[in-house]
């Protein structure tokens, strides 16, 4: 049981540092998610403050990077 | 919710928490599955969860009547058995079939001149509803076959129907396979962990990179414009579809076992090699595996099967195969798809039988003909398009826009080597995978899906077997 909790624990520190690197992402994500009255605006809030924190911390979009790199070898 | 989707990554992680971090005991887990599971299904539509539940109440309510064990006559489960089905079929005939019934009649009413304005209902298909209309009959049938247990608590069943990883496009899980499952909990172990890694990481390959791109850049442009291809593009078109819908519906299937895995859940393998095949019915032992299968078990055996004379079991063969073709989808391309399949299957039985039987590379290489060949009324929108698909191979002279680019030709070339690669590979993957600690297991798949999703193109594109 222990392995399997790492293991999960694992992908949401993951998926934290995928949010870090991935630019605006997330935000675009939640303007795109369907209307749910004030929680809407309260989540577009904190994801806009986290966004700044983690422009003032100097995580860039390595996403995008990455992404604009493949596609340039697939030549997409 | 798509599997290849920040949402789904986000709902996964939060259904995961709940049945390994918090630690559930078997009764909470399921419970905790079940309600992920219609959380899931509602965020296509909300009114398709009645549905789905009306389907489990009957496949849950016929289950506990025709059981062995049930305090009623052979007749009146009879009774049941076949009311049950007949509402189940009913469901699926309304919901996926009425639209194209309707607008089949009013056309064949047109030709004979009695065109009125007709007013058809505008029925909306519920996604996935063959695959899990499929799983409950399965469960009426196998419960009164005595295969499985009815089951007294409705959260087995209506579990079983709606656990998310399956239930949008299968594979069609027996309950004799899932309901065991469900009363113990496995904790997924290190090959459990790296098996589901590898099959995740494949199945996002395929469906992301391979399938969407093909999609893009090959077929959909062939096949919007068949009148505009030659003979070379439109076999080319014609085999980049052959690569697509199995890297597509291979690559769904692999993510929803290796999701499944990770739950807890052994699902059966899906799909093996099936263009390595060397005879028709070996391919269909090979392609959508958990369908062919449910099909032979459950319409093909009770029909008579094999074991009446030549001309019956040629007759038994194009009925099933037809109905399996309509079962794809609601269309005349999809019916010829499968009354062809079935014919193929016939002449393939009748050179058996006369003692044909040609050198496995050539047998290989004429499998493959035919079920590339057969794929064309499959992607096509309607017999016509077919036609006119057929027409192409007949033209060499003709320009065609769609080239065979270097990228289009390496994706080509990998998804036939996922297809032919031996099973061994992955294996040895996975016990590679194995030996690695959770936490760096878990660090692989992350940055797998990181760098897939970055070679992704923008947007999500559904899944072929959506449509089904």
């Amino acid at each position: 049981m222990g392995e399997i909790r790492a293991f999960s624990i694992t992908l949401w520190v993951a998926l934290l540092a995928c949010y870090l690197i991935s630019g605006g992402r997330l935000l675009d994500w939640v303007f795109g998610m369907p209307d749910i009255a004030q929680f809407d605006d309260w989540l577009i809030a904190a994801v806009d403050w986290a966004d700044q924190l983690k422009i003032r911390l100097g995580f860039g979009d390595w996403f995008g990077a990455l992404r604009q790199w493949l596609h340039s070898i697939l030549g997409v | 919710m798509l599997f290849p989707t920040v949402e789904f990554i986000l709902f996964f992680c939060v259904v995961m928490s709940f049945v390994w971090v918090l630690r559930p005991g078997v009764y909470s887990r399921n419970l905790i599955l079940l309600a992920a599971s219609y959380v899931f299904y509602g965020a296509w539509d909300l009114r398709f969860l009645a549905l789905m539940g009306g389907v489990s109440l009957i496949a849950y309510g016929a289950g506990r009547m025709v059981g062995p064990t049930a305090r009623y006559g052979a007749g009146i489960k009879k009774i049941v058995l076949v009311v049950s089905i007949a509402a189940l079929l009913g469901t699926l005939g309304i919901f996926k079939y009425f639209n194209f019934f309707a607008l089949s009649l009013q056309q064949l009413l047109e030709a004979a001149n009695l065109s009125r304005d007709w007013q058809w209902l505008e029925i909306l298909l519920p996604v996935g509803l063959s695959f899990y209309v499929f799983q409950a009959i399965s469960y009426i049938v196998d419960v009164l076959r005595g295969d499985v247990d009815a089951r007294r608590d409705p959260v087995d069943v209506f579990l079983y129907i709606s656990f998310f990883p399956q239930l949008v496009a299968g594979p069609i899980v027996r309950a004799s396979v899932f309901l065991p499952q469900i009363g113990q909990i496995t904790v997924p172990d290190a090959n459990m962990r790296a098996r589901a890694v590898v099959l995740i990481s494949t199945g996002l390959l395929k469906k992301m990179v391979i399938a969407n791109y093909l999609s893009v850049l090959l077929v959909d442009p062939v096949f919007l414009l068949p009148e505009g291809q030659n003979a070379l593009t439109a076999g080319i078109g014609l085999l980049g579809y052959a690569v697509q819908i199995y890297c597509d519906f291979s690559g769904y299937s692999d993510i929803a076992i290796g999701v499944a895995l990770l739950l807890g859940f052994h699902f059966p393998a899906n799909f093996r090699q099936p263009y390595r095949a060397d005879s028709l019915r070996d391919f269909w032992q090979r392609w959508h595996i958990s369908l062919s299968s449910w099909i032979r078990d459950y319409l093909y055996v009770p029909l008579g099967g094999s074991y009446g004379s030549t001309r019956r079991t040629a007759g038994i063969l194009l009925l099933t195969m037809t109905l399996a073709g309509l079962w794809h989808g609601a269309g005349w391309n999809f019916i010829l798809w499968g009354c062809l399949h079935g014919a193929a299957l016939v002449a393939e039985r009748v050179m058996r039988g006369i003692g044909v039987k040609p050198p496995q590379l050539i047998r290989i290489a004429l499998v493959l003909g035919v079920v590339l060949l057969l794929w064309i009324p499959f992607r096509a929108s309607s017999i016509g398009v077919t036609v006119e698909y057929l027409a192409a191979f007949g033209r060499w002279e003709s320009y065609a826009p769609t080239a065979l680019t270097p990228t289009v030709f390496a994706l080509l070339v990998a998804g036939m080597a996922l297809n032919w690669l031996p099973v061994s590979f992955g294996e040895k993957l996975g016990q590679g995978m194995a030996t690695l600690p959770a936490t760096l297991q878990a660090i692989v798949l992350s940055l797998i899906c990181f760098a897939l999703f970055a070679a992704a193109q923008e947007g999500v594109a559904p899944f072929i077997y959506f449509q089904f």
